[in-house]
């Protein structure tokens, strides 16, 4: 039943690094305060392009990004647009509070659109997670898991998350 | 106003308005279904693929597959091969609005889109 876990690397996982984030989390819950961003400008038509770079996290300005991540959004021809990448459906319905503030930029003149989605400052609800690591290695074999996790403030059970491995 | 050009800010919109005819006529036909597969690669890294959905009653494909990569930063015990899921809930967000944008001054019957900064 209880499986020793001898190796530093699970899954690609480096555990000895995540409990001790995990530790230096529960020690210090404002150091696990993240805030991520994205920004987005339209190119033409339904095509437009998020950058994803800057990030606050652990009490500071994370620089470890070299570069930006470049991700372009569309919709397919039924949609009218020329499908240059996939449609990006949403439901933003739930969680007010939780909701991302943005900032806009209209350049009619320019013919330019551009917004920076800013989220939440949020800290990670794995902060206090139930994470079991010892079954984890059976999830690539696994039809599907099931993690849970609990609201570091609250301690209430808030999120179930289920994915299906192949 | 008389409205002349078939295109704006990229968008046909003569189809646009055709859809739009074509909803209001049978609203079933907007039903749409979107999907994302996605496979555990290393780590906290995992691959989406996104390729077939559902749209105007029938099973439909995107013209190409698209693979997009998901990680933590370092800071979060990742590898950053790419953007976290935070991240793609944001830019979803973004990119929802911004075509919303484009496609909305021919609906309006405006040359210059209009935006509220806030």
């Amino acid at each position: 039943m209880a499986e020793t876990i001898t190796a530093a690397v699970r899954n690609g996982v480096d555990t000895t690094t995540m409990f001790a984030t995990l530790d230096a989390f529960k020690a210090q819950l404002e150091i696990a305060t993240f805030q991520f961003r994205a920004r987005n400008r339209w190119i033409g038509g339904a095509h437009n392009r998020s950058t994803i770079r800057d990030f606050a996290a652990a009490g500071g300005e994370d620089t470890s990004r070299a570069h930006a991540f470049a991700l372009d959004a569309g919709e397919p021809a039924i949609l009218l647009g020329t499908d240059t990448a996939p449609n990006m459906g949403s439901d933003g319905g739930s969680g007010r509070r939780a909701f991302p503030t943005f900032t806009t930029v209209s350049d009619a003149a320019a013919g330019t659109y551009a917004s920076t989605f800013v989220g939440p400052a949020t800290r990670p609800t794995w902060a206090t997670a139930d994470l079991d690591l010892g079954s984890s290695s059976r999830w690539p074999r696994a039809r599907s898991f099931k993690t849970s996790s609990a609201s570091p403030t609250t301690g209430n059970r808030g999120t179930t998350l289920r994915g299906e491995t192949t | 106003m008389t409205t002349t050009e078939t295109r704006r800010n990229g968008v046909d919109t003569v189809t646009l308005f055709a859809t739009l005819d074509a909803v209001k006529a049978a609203p079933a036909a907007a039903v749409f279904q979107f999907r994302a597969s996605n496979e555990w690669q290393s780590g906290t890294h995992s691959r989406s693929t996104i390729h077939g959905f559902f749209g105007v009653g029938e099973e439909r494909s995107h013209r190409r597959v698209f693979e997009m990569d998901g990680d933590h930063p370092q800071v979060l015990v990742g590898a950053d091969n790419g953007p976290t899921p935070v991240e793609y809930v944001l830019h979803a967000l973004a990119t929802c609005l911004t075509a919303a944008w484009s496609t909305s001054p021919p609906r309006a019957g405006s040359r210059s889109p209009r935006c509220a900064p806030r």
